[in-house]
């Protein structure tokens, strides 16, 4: 674990709630935040880094609080969501001026620097001011500042905003590799679901400032047990295989020749079914998935939900 | 307690802040506009000087003749830093700049930047308002220093009577007193921006809306005294605001009917305004100091 816990906290604008009520820890590895605007997923940002405290619970890191934990802030690193940079600042400036704050000897900061500007594909802008700067760059100098001071821990709020494809590309990499490489501990928040899911190996989603669903992707859709899944099967022998399972599902529909659409509320059990047919009566399965199992299509299943009525962990 | 060493390890940590924030204002468009507009009032009095507008055309001001021939003109250049400068122009850029060190960082959110970074808040603190501090006498002092010394030595030129200029038969001797004297305003002009400055960076970090907060702290009486008027019906609002900004430009002594009275005010004792100043700067150091710890940001 990152050892950042939250414990019973909430969070109040006002008469506007931020969080409510809510109870995690976060994992080692890649962690995604998921929620609608106004879910709170930027409220738990802040408060991971020292920018906002709860009204109500507790965050800490390692037992000990986060607010004013100095120790802790020297080995985080925070971007942003808003397009918000010093823009009379050369891109080199800037790196410069953020690595002033974490005690680097001058040599050091200059090597680091030269590494974050390769790594976010920035080297030959370094010195142009940061007004000039396409969208995409801005983002990735955004980032580049919070992998500074080489922290274990990065929060990065809506990473891929504004970015084009390679941007993407880059900043997904730049990640993935600081996970596996370096087993950094990320935790980003954003809106494209698709890119969360594949860089995400935990997942926390927020609505209406409620934890509603915390776990892996394909732990969570198996927990909402209660709403069939839709799986799609192809066989060549089709007919037999839904002689077979038909009693078993909740849907059937024909896609096409060889092909069957089922929706099934225990997905383990089926699964295991199709097994013993495969072996017991050797049907063959050319293909089978899931058509609802992504992040985006349990976010939508997940959202049609009261939240204030339920939980899922997995 | 925090010891000596702690203290300056803290300040070293965060002096970036500092210098980032000196920076950030000295690019800024806004100091500019605020470093010319300090010698408005100067460039306002250079011009009816010259081109004599004290004529019946601008009667519509109230504003009498004047005897502004020799030394009477440089006398007025330092009316015009009691009437004018001081209360009104230096007041407003100590206003802005330190309504703004915090607040134009929160509004842009790259106050992120430097708070989550491991630095003890109460320091950076302290660097905004030196940062503030820096940038308000940056501002202010030009047309301070450009308005007395132009005053001073045109005196000298034309051998013009001049309360704050030097009186002696050597050149040194004159510019001694002259420096002399020039330090009192600068001293004044210090304790005017510290004192304002510590109370608006604090309305700027811990406010959301903190320039309405920081008028009234800034220009109190001035505003009662509108509100004063206008409730009396004295005068017609539009031509009573008018009339005011014009003579406030040129430093005119009676810009308000009745504002003279209540400068009294004004009339301090010198022991009684250093200990409040230094009262003030401790109080309002201490408690921005504790309350920069407890912060959030939004």
């Amino acid at each position: 674990m990152t050892g950042i816990s939250f414990d019973s906290v909430s969070k109040f604008y006002g008469e506007v709630v931020g969080l409510n009520d809510v109870t995690f820890s976060i994992p080692k590895g890649i962690t995604g935040l998921v929620g609608s605007n106004g879910a709170g997923k930027t409220t738990t940002l802040k408060m991971c880094v020292a920018l906002l405290k709860p009204d109500l619970g507790t965050v800490t890191v390692n037992d000990e609080p986060i607010w004013g934990n100095l120790g802790y802030l020297s080995r985080i690193g925070y971007a942003t969501e808003k397009d918000k940079l010093y823009n009379w600042m050369t891109g080199e400036e800037f790196l410069d001026w953020n690595g002033k704050f974490y005690q680097m000897e001058p040599k050091e900061l200059e090597t680091r620097k030269m590494e974050i500007l390769e790594l976010m594909n920035l080297r030959e802008a370094k010195d142009r001011r940061i007004a000039g700067y396409s969208r995409g760059m801005r983002q990735r100098i955004k980032i580049g500042q919070a992998l500074l001071n080489n922290p274990d821990i990065i929060f990065v709020d809506e990473p891929m905003s504004g970015t084009d494809p390679l941007g993407r590309y880059t900043i997904a990499e730049t990640f993935r590799r600081l996970q596996k490489e370096e087993g950094k501990s990320i935790i980003l928040s954003s809106h494209v679901l698709h890119e969360l899911e594949r860089l995400s190996s935990w997942v926390l989603v927020l609505e209406n400032g409620k934890l509603v669903a915390e776990g892996t992707i394909h732990g969570i859709r198996l927990a909402l047990s209660d709403i069939p899944q839709h799986l799609v099967i192809s066989s060549p022998n089709i007919s037999q295989l839904v002689s077979f399972i038909v009693s078993e599902v909740d849907e059937l529909k024909r896609v096409d020749e060889n092909k069957i659409e089922v929706a099934v509320r225990k997905r383990r059990n089926f699964e295991k079914m199709l097994l013993d047919l495969q072996q017991e009566k050797s049907i063959e399965i050319t293909e089978f998935y899931s058509v609802d199992g992504d992040l985006s299509s349990i976010y939508q299943l997940l959202k049609k939900r009261d939240s204030a009525s339920w939980r899922y962990i997995a | 307690m925090i010891t000596f060493s702690e203290f300056k390890e803290n300040f070293r940590r965060t002096r970036p802040v500092y210098s980032l924030s000196v920076k950030a204002k000295t690019v800024n468009k806004t100091t500019l506009f605020l470093l010319l507009g300090m010698l408005l009032p100067y460039l306002v009095q250079l011009i009816i000087y010259f081109y004599g507008i004290y004529d019946n055309r601008w009667g519509f001001l109230q504003i009498e003749r004047r005897d502004l021939t020799g030394g009477n003109f440089y006398k007025r250049m330092m009316k015009v830093q009691f009437n004018a400068a001081f209360p009104y122009f230096y007041t407003m850029a100590a206003l802005i700049l330190g309504t703004n060190m915090y607040r134009d960082e929160i509004n842009e959110d790259t106050i992120s930047y430097i708070m989550t970074k491991p630095l003890p808040r109460d320091y950076i603190f302290i660097q905004k308002y030196l940062a503030y501090l820096r940038m308000a006498l940056a501002v202010t002092m030009p047309a301070l220093t450009v308005s007395f010394w132009t005053a001073v030595l045109a005196s000298f030129i034309f051998d013009a009577e001049f309360d704050y200029a030097g009186k002696g038969d050597t050149l040194m001797s004159y510019l001694l007193i002259s420096t002399y004297n020039w330090l009192i305003f600068v001293v004044g002009l210090f304790i005017l921006v510290s004192t304002l400055g510590i109370v608006f960076v604090t309305t700027g970090m811990l406010l959301r809306r903190p320039l309405l907060a920081n008028l009234f702290i800034g220009f109190g009486i001035l505003i009662e005294q509108i509100l004063i008027d206008l409730i009396d019906n004295r005068i017609e609002p539009l031509y009573l605001s008018i009339n005011f900004i014009v003579r406030m430009l040129i430093g005119y002594d009676d810009a308000f009917p009745g504002f003279l009275v209540k400068r009294e005010i004004y009339n301090f004792n010198e022991v009684a305004t250093l200990i409040n100043t230094i009262l003030i700067l401790i109080i309002g150091i201490l408690f921005g100091m504790k309350r920069a710890k407890q912060k959030e940001f939004w």
